[in-house]
């Protein structure tokens, strides 16, 4: 029983490979890039800006101690008093600020962008199409 | 004197079940690969290719065996991995909740909701013994049943 039992395993795990493969075509392949919003920049164009960035993690404490893209600063609308001066200090004119939050469906980091504008009155803010979701695909 | 049911009072509702489960979870995240493939990364277990592969694969898997189960073809197989994928949910949840991750957890497609960790591993704990029951009726069955004539 356990070999033919093994013998369907391998059998069904290739029947599975066949509709997994046309899948995989279908939907990753052929799939075109979600178009940017305005203000968005996406995760291969903020790549190439390498060290022209400021990263700025839009998401809770908890996440951006866990992971973060490097040197990325915490600034989210929980913590924005405390967190803005730690911001400022890292504020560097000559570096695009690109903001992050968790995914494509989260909105916490085009509101801290759009306060960054508002409220500090800076230039060339942007936010990470997809978030941290996007940045992670690679 | 307690009376056992016939296996077949046992096993018909769990194949049923758990074909059930499998197929619709399978069909759920097999319309959205690019989202089960994110949902997997935030298990923080795996690189993104690992990911992207397993969120392709790994739910026609679950269809194929479910169907499998359902219509009793390849039986023993269908029930070794669904037992087997269910094992691994069964970690991966519970290694997200111990280390407090915040996620979805992916299992049923796209969830607006963060995961009610005690619930799925309850569901992946019933659906191991549900496996293992089907296993044991099987394997019960192909015991008692008389073994083949031999060619003399």
């Amino acid at each position: 029983m356990m070999r033919r039992g093994l013998r369907e395993v391998a059998l069904l795990a290739v029947i599975a490979a066949l509709p997994a493969s046309v899948s995989a075509v279908v939907q990753l392949k052929w799939r075109p890039p979600a178009p940017l919003a305005e203000g968005e920049v996406s995760a291969a164009t903020a790549r190439l800006w390498g060290e022209k960035v400021l990263w700025v993690d839009a998401r809770a404490r908890a996440k951006w101690e866990r992971k973060k893209i490097g040197g990325a600063v915490l600034l989210n609308a929980e913590e924005w008093d405390a967190s803005v001066p730690r911001f400022l200090d890292e504020w560097d004119p000559e570096k695009a600020i690109v903001v992050y939050g968790d995914g494509a469906q989260d909105d916490a980091a085009a509101g801290v962008a759009h306060r960054l504008k508002e409220e500090l009155k800076l230039d060339g803010v942007w936010v990470l199409q997809g978030g941290w979701d996007a940045w992670q695909q690679r | 004197m307690i009376e056992i049911p016939e296996p077949k009072v046992i096993e018909w509702p769990l194949r049923l079940a758990l074909g059930g489960v499998f197929v619709y979870a399978g069909v759920m995240k097999a319309l959205d690969a690019q989202q089960f493939a994110i949902d997997i990364q935030h298990y923080e277990l795996t690189p993104w290719t690992v990911s992207i592969v397993a969120a392709v694969y790994l739910p026609w898997l679950e269809i194929i065996a479910g169907v499998a189960l359902l219509v009793r073809r390849f039986f023993v197989g269908a029930i070794a991995l669904i037992g087997l994928m269910a094992a691994v949910f069964l970690v991966a949840i519970g290694s997200a909740w111990w280390r407090g991750l915040d996620i979805t957890c992916g299992c049923f497609g796209r969830e607006e909701n963060r995961t009610n960790f005690g619930q799925h591993i309850a569901l992946n704990l019933a659906m191991l013994v549900a496996a293992g029951v089907l296993f044991w009726l099987e394997w019960r069955a192909r015991s008692d049943s008389p073994p083949p004539p031999h060619s003399q």
